[in-house]
C-alpha cells in the first residue's frame, strides 16, 4: 500500500517536475504551495493576516505563472495572431485586484480588464535583450496606438452594458417589455414574464386592500366606496407606494380604478398605468378586474345587513397599449 | 446580470468601424499618397480614437442629462423609439458628433505622425534645413504648409464626410427593413 502511493507520487513527480528551477512549472507549485499553507493556516490557527498574505502570494505567484506559460500561445483567426496569454493575465489580474471591491463595484473588474491586458501585452515591446529598456520602433508604436485604443473601446463596452444594468436597477419594470426593435440591447432571456413588472406586484396589493375595505361591508357601505372610487384608489396608490421598496421607476406607476355594473353587481378595474419608457408609443397598463357581489349572511344577528360584499378578482392582464383604456362607465 | 447584454450596439460599432476604416484609407492613400498598410493604419488609429473620445463623452454627459431627456434615452435604446421632442436633439448630437469627429481625427493624425515620426528620420532634414538659407527655408516652409496643411485637413474632412454617408447609409437601410426581419 505504502509503496503503491510512493510510486504514485514519483510518477506525478516526474510527470509535473519543472524542466528548470526558473520556469512557470515552478511558478504555478509556488502558488499551490502558498495556497495550501494557507488553507493550511486557516485549519490550525486563525490568524488572519498570515493567511490573507499567503493567499495573496498563490495569486501572485499564479498570475505570473499563467503569464509566462501562455507567452508563446497564439493562434490565426481571420488573418489576425491572437495571443490569448494577456488577456488571462490580465483577467486574473482583475480578479486578484478587486476581488475586495466587488460586491460594491462589480463594473470595475470588468472595466479595467480590457485596459490592464493591454498594459501586460505592452510590456514585452518596452523591453530588449539584457532585460533593457526600450522604446519600441515605429511599427512597434503604430501596434500599441491600435492596441491601447481597441482595448479603450472594449472598455467603454463593459461600461455601457453596467450602465445599462444600473438603468435596469432603477427601473426594473423595463424588463417585462419587448426589446426587439432596439439597436442597443438584446434580452438572452428565453421568454418575457409580465410579472418583471412591478405593475402585477401594485395590482396584488391593492386586491388585497381592496378586499380588507369592502370584503362583508353591507351594499350600502359598499356603494358609498364604489361611488367616490377615485379618491380611494389613490388612498390605496399612496399606501402601496410606501409598502413596495422605493425604486426610481415609483414615480412613473401610477393605479387608477373605474367602476361599471349595477346594483348589486359591480365590477371594479384597477389598472397599473406604467408612462416610463417602453416599446408602446403611449405607455402600457395592466388590468386586474375584481367583481363585487352581495352574499346572504348566514344565521345573522338582528342589526347586521342582510348581504354582504363578496369580492372576488380575475388574474392580471397582459400588457396592454394605453391608448385602448375602455371609458369607464358612471359608478 | 448578463441576461439584457448591448451586443446589437456592438455588433453596429463594429460594422461601422469597419466601414468607416475601409472608406477613409481609401482617401488618405489617394490623399496623402500613402502606401496601403499605412493608410488602413491611420485610418483605424484615427477612427478608434475618435470612437473612443465619443464614448468618453457620452459617458461624461450621461449622469448630467436631465430625468426627461433619460427617459427619452432609455426609450431609444432599448425600445427605438423617437419622439419628435428629441428628434432635435439627435439632429443637433448628429451635427455636433460630425464636427468633433472630425477634429479629433485631423487631431489624431498629426499626433500620430508626430508619435510615429523616426529620429533617424528627423536628423538629416535638420542638417539639411540648417545649411539652407533661413529665407529659402522660409519659403519651403510656406510650400510645404500650403501644399500639406489644407490638403491634409481637406482629405481628413472628405474622409469623414464620407464614412459618414455611409453609417447614415446602413442607418438607413435598417428603418426600411421591417422589424422583424432584423438584426
Amino acid at each position: 500500500m505504502l509503496d503503491a502511493i510512493k510510486r504514485f507520487f514519483q510518477q506525478f513527480w516526474s510527470q509535473f517536475k519543472p524542466p528548470r528551477w526558473f520556469s512557470w512549472q515552478t511558478l504555478i507549485f509556488l502558488s499551490l504551495f502558498s495556497w495550501g499553507m494557507s488553507l493550511l493556516n486557516s485549519v490550525l490557527s486563525d490568524t488572519e493576516f498570515v493567511q490573507d498574505f499567503l493567499a495573496t502570494m498563490g495569486w501572485i505567484f499564479l498570475t505570473l505563472g499563467v503569464g509566462w506559460a501562455l507567452a508563446d500561445v497564439k493562434f490565426e483567426f481571420l488573418g489576425l495572431t491572437i495571443y490569448p496569454g494577456p488577456w488571462i493575465t490580465g483577467a486574473l489580474t482583475c480578479t486578484f485586484l478587486f476581488e475586495g471591491v466587488r460586491d460594491e463595484f462589480p463594473a470595475l473588474s470588468f472595466v479595467s480588464w480590457p485596459l490592464i491586458s493591454a498594459a501586460i501585452a505592452a510590456v514585452p515591446k518596452f523591453l530588449k535583450r539584457g532585460p533593457e529598456f526600450k522604446v519600441p520602433d515605429a511599427k512597434g508604436r503604430q501596434e500599441l496606438v491600435i492596441l491601447f485604443l481597441v482595448s479603450i473601446i472594449l472598455s467603454c463596452w463593459f461600461s455601457f452594458h453596467f450602465l445599462l444594468q444600473d438603468w435596469l436597477g432603477d427601473y426594473p419594470s423595463i424588463l417585462a417589455d419587448r426589446f426587439d426593435r432596439s439597436a442597443f440591447v438584446i434580452n438572452t432571456a428565453r421568454r418575457l414574464r409580465v410579472s418583471d413588472s412591478r405593475g402585477v406586484l401594485i395590482l396584488n396589493l391593492a386586491e388585497t386592500i381592496v378586499i380588507e375595505q369592502l370584503e362583508g361591508r353591507s351594499l350600502a357601505e359598499t356603494e358609498l366606496w364604489l361611488f367616490n372610487v377615485e379618491s380611494r384608489v389613490a388612498d390605496i396608490e399612496a399606501q402601496i407606494l410606501q409598502r413596495i421598496s422605493s425604486l426610481e421607476e415609483n414615480v412613473l406607476w401610477s393605479l387608477e380604478g373605474s367602476v361599471s355594473g349595477d346594483a348589486p353587481r359591480y365590477t371594479l378595474d384597477l389598472r397599473a398605468v406604467w408612462q416610463g419608457p417602453s416599446s408602446y408609443l403611449e405607455g402600457y397598463f395592466l388590468q386586474k378586474s375584481c367583481f363585487i357581489t352581495q352574499q346572504p349572511v348566514q344565521n345573522r344577528p338582528a342589526a347586521s345587513p342582510p348581504t354582504v360584499s363578496q369580492v372576488a378578482c380575475e388574474p392580471i392582464s397582459d400588457l396592454l397599449p394605453l391608448d385602448s383604456i375602455p371609458t369607464s362607465q358612471g359608478s | 446580470m448578463f441576461s439584457v447584454m448591448p451586443l446589437r450596439a456592438i455588433a453596429f460599432q463594429c460594422l461601422f468601424l469597419l466601414l468607416a476604416i475601409a472608406i477613409e484609407a481609401a482617401v488618405l492613400r489617394e490623399a496623402l499618397k500613402l502606401p496601403y498598410r499605412k493608410s488602413v493604419e491611420y485610418a483605424a488609429s484615427i477612427n478608434l480614437l475618435s470612437t473612443a473620445v465619443g464614448w468618453l463623452i457620452f459617458f461624461s454627459l450621461e449622469p448630467l442629462v436631465p430625468l426627461n431627456l433619460k427617459f427619452q434615452l432609455i426609450n431609444c435604446i432599448f425600445f427605438d423609439q423617437w419622439s419628435s421632442s428629441i428628434a432635435a436633439w439627435v439632429i443637433l448630437a448628429g451635427f455636433a458628433t460630425f464636427f468633433i469627429s472630425f477634429l479629433v481625427k485631423l487631431s489624431g493624425l498629426d499626433l500620430l505622425r508626430l508619435l510615429l515620426q523616426d529620429k533617424a528620420e528627423k536628423e538629416p532634414e535638420q542638417e539639411t534645413q540648417v545649411e539652407k538659407s533661413r529665407r529659402y527655408q522660409n519659403t519651403v516652409r510656406a510650400r510645404k504648409n500650403a501644399r500639406e496643411g489644407p490638403s491634409r485637413a481637406n482629405a481628413v474632412l472628405i474622409a469623414n464626410a464620407l464614412s459618414y454617408t455611409a453609417i447614415l447609409l446602413v442607418l438607413f437601410i435598417r428603418i426600411i427593413v421591417p422589424a422583424d426581419t432584423r438584426l
